[in-house]
């Protein structure tokens, strides 16, 4: 009877057999009623009958169905993996109740392990390295910001300015490193050469053996690309007060918070835009002029204001 | 950020770290390792070093084979972690294998299968060896939920579905619904408690010692937990206790039945307690379509009919349920991304 079965099952026509009728015509050889079935299985009469049936959608899911398919054709000795080959064919709704959680899914990490793709990211990577190096080499090279910055470094403790005019004020402070800005002549820069081993010698606190070597650094360079700058402006601070001056080149000359007790000294091309945090606490000299900035000073202390050619 | 760019060259993976079987599931491959969970270490009595010398199915044909410097070690036991550097060793060595043509060292995001009655200590301990193996970031997951969402229940909806996975440690019965877990209990009976009795019934009925892996042979073969139609027989052999000498005798499945009564009847008790403790809603829902069997336990022959009889409830054994547990976690490794870790334990 099994043969019969399997054999007609297999025999080359599976798509027009039908699960249901197979377990149907088998239950019927075995002269077994439904009830019986039902009874074996524990499953309800409805339940075989919709499966001879082969009314599948009014079964709970897969895993169930074919857990019955299964056990059915158990109890009649058919082969229940023949029924089940067969079975995904005739059901689709049902795979759809648990699956959509599934498919909808991004695949974010599922790169297989291709080596066209591993030597292709290790390219693409080495590219933007090489972008970036050759990024940074020419910003280093070409930003002025930077220049002006490095005179931020120090602090007015050691540096002082001094103008070719203005030498004797070297001598009256005794921690003072000189710092040459602007028009220098070639008499100033070996001159400021021979005073910086000086303080070293001199000077009973030891200076920073890095600040030293910097000194002389700072004056050759040309901030103005060799041009000679116009105005020269003196700042000191008697408090604590954030401080951006940009001149006509949109450079920033000055640019972060000082200290008490700072000066600075910059030069460049007029017009300056000034800003002030704290102006109540800063005296601007202009050229060796003082400017009183009090008449721009705003209601929370703040100043901001335009120093012209004619230092207005 | 790093993890990511190393994840690029590993592949996601499922651990259904069991006492018998460790599988693996890689994301988009499927199963792709089935071995033995069992590591046969070489002890160097010169340097007093350990190395690995075999892990997997070529180890466990070590088991009660080696001589006095190999020791093939089951590292799990219970569902949980016996030895925590072998379990760890293991796992490397099996991560290795599924990574094996990648240049880099492989750093998988990896989601492991916990029996649900595992204490915090040893949930940790899982998730340290993991950790350890190489993983790049590690997720636990109740064994049942794995197992259900592996053998396709429906557990998304708001209907009770039951599932009685019954692995070589543990035997996990659970009531899910809406994603999560209405009622588990885990029974420290498995597939080596079958072997257990299986050696102590012919010790006791024949006066003959067996090893295990005889006993797991035996269980197979003509292992049957419901007296069936057929009669099987197997031939066996064993030292005898007595005369000191091997002796070979055969086995039938009726013997193999009376010897497995004890821990099937600790399973078959689980389950009548699950029922019991189940909120009737989803009890009735479970009467109604049945309880699915997962795990190498659901491949004793007429286990399913078992059940069904001592419960009145259809039981369904599902499709390839030795893998139902690592399939499932790789679902949910799958759906992780999109819908988060509501499925996942938290310890």
């Amino acid at each position: 009877m099994t043969d019969h079965f399997t054999s007609t099952f297999t025999g080359g026509q599976s798509k027009d057999v039908r699960i249901g009728e197979i377990l149907c015509k088998a239950r019927e050889a075995a002269s077994y009623s439904v009830a019986y079935v039902a009874d074996q299985t524990h499953l309800k009469k409805e339940v075989i009958i919709a499966l001879e049936n082969d009314q599948f959608d009014q079964l709970p899911s897969d895993v169930f169905v074919k857990g019955y398919i299964r056990s059915y054709a158990k109890l009649l000795g058919i082969d229940s993996q023949d029924l089940l080959a067969v079975y995904p064919q005739n059901r689709v709704l049902e795979t759809e109740t648990i699956v959509p959680q599934i498919k909808k899914v991004k695949k974010i990490n599922s790169l297989s392990v291709d080596p066209v793709v591993i030597w292709s990211s290790v390219t693409v990577v080495a590219i933007l390295a090489g972008l970036l190096m050759t990024w940074w080499v020419y910003q280093e090279d070409s930003d002025p910001v930077e220049l002006a910055s490095v005179v931020e470094c120090f602090d007015a403790e050691h540096l002082t300015e001094a103008g070719s005019e203005q030498e004797q004020q070297q001598q009256n402070s005794e921690t003072k490193h000189n710092v040459v800005l602007g028009n220098i002549d070639p008499q100033n820069i070996s001159a400021e050469q021979n005073v910086a081993p000086e303080l070293v010698d001199d000077e009973d606190r030891v200076i920073p053996q890095q600040q030293a070597q910097v000194i002389p650094t700072i004056i050759e360079l040309p901030i103005s690309g060799g041009e000679i700058d116009k105005v020269r402006i003196t700042v000191k601070y008697t408090e604590e007060s954030w401080t951006e001056i940009v001149d006509a080149r949109k450079r920033r000359l000055l640019h972060g918070l000082m200290k008490a007790g700072a000066t600075r000294v910059i030069s460049g091309q007029a017009p300056f835009n000034v800003f002030f945090g704290n102006s109540p606490g800063v005296q601007l000299e202009i050229n060796g002029k003082p400017f009183d900035h009090s008449i721009y000073m705003r209601r929370n202390s703040t100043a901001r204001f335009l120093i012209n050619d004619n230092n207005s | 950020m790093f993890g990511r760019i190393l994840g690029l060259f590993s592949n996601d993976l499922s651990i259904d770290l069991g006492t018998a079987n460790t599988l693996i599931y890689v994301r988009d491959k499927g199963i792709v390792l089935n071995e033995p969970s069992v590591v046969a270490i070489r002890n160097d009595p010169n340097t007093g070093t350990r190395s690995i010398e075999a892990v997997g199915a070529s180890a466990k044909r070590m088991l009660g084979r080696t001589p006095t410097n190999i020791e093939a070690i089951r590292p799990m036991k219970d569902g949980v972690i016996a030895d925590f550097t072998t379990t760890e060793r293991m796992l490397q060595h099996f991560i290795r294998a599924v990574h094996k043509n990648m240049i880099l060292r492989p750093s998988p995001r990896v989601l492991v299968c916990v029996p649900c009655g595992a204490t915090q200590v040893e949930r940790r301990a899982i998730r340290e060896s993991a950790d350890g193996a190489g993983a790049r970031k590690t997720y636990l997951i109740e064994e049942p939920i794995a197992a259900a969402i592996g053998a396709g229940l429906p557990i998304d909806e708001a209907r009770g579905s039951m599932i009685l996975d019954i692995g070589g440690g543990t035997s996990e019965v659970a009531v899910l619904s809406l994603n999560g877990i209405v009622y588990s209990a885990s029974v420290r009976i498995g597939g080596d408690k079958f072997d257990d009795a299986i050696i102590s019934y012919v010790r006791r009925n024949y006066g003959v010692l067996i090893g295990e892996a005889t006993a797991e042979r035996v269980k197979q073969v003509i292992g049957t937990a419901y007296p069936g139609k057929d009669m099987l027989e197997i031939e066996v052999k064993g030292r005898n206790l007595s005369e000191g000498v091997p002796k070979s005798f055969s086995l039938n499945s009726n013997e193999i039945l009376e010897a497995l009564q004890e821990p099937l009847h600790g399973i078959v008790s689980a389950v009548k307690t699950a029922l019991e403790q189940t909120p009737p809603e989803l009890g009735a829902d479970v009467a109604e379509r049945g309880i699915v069997l997962t795990g190498g336990g659901a491949l004793l022959r007429d286990l399913d009919r078992l059940i069904m009889e001592e419960t009145g409830i259809p039981v369904i054994v599902a499709d390839d349920p030795l893998a139902s547990v690592a399939r499932g976690g790789g679902k949910v490794l799958e759906m992780l991304d999109e819908f988060g870790s509501d499925l996942l334990t938290r310890d």
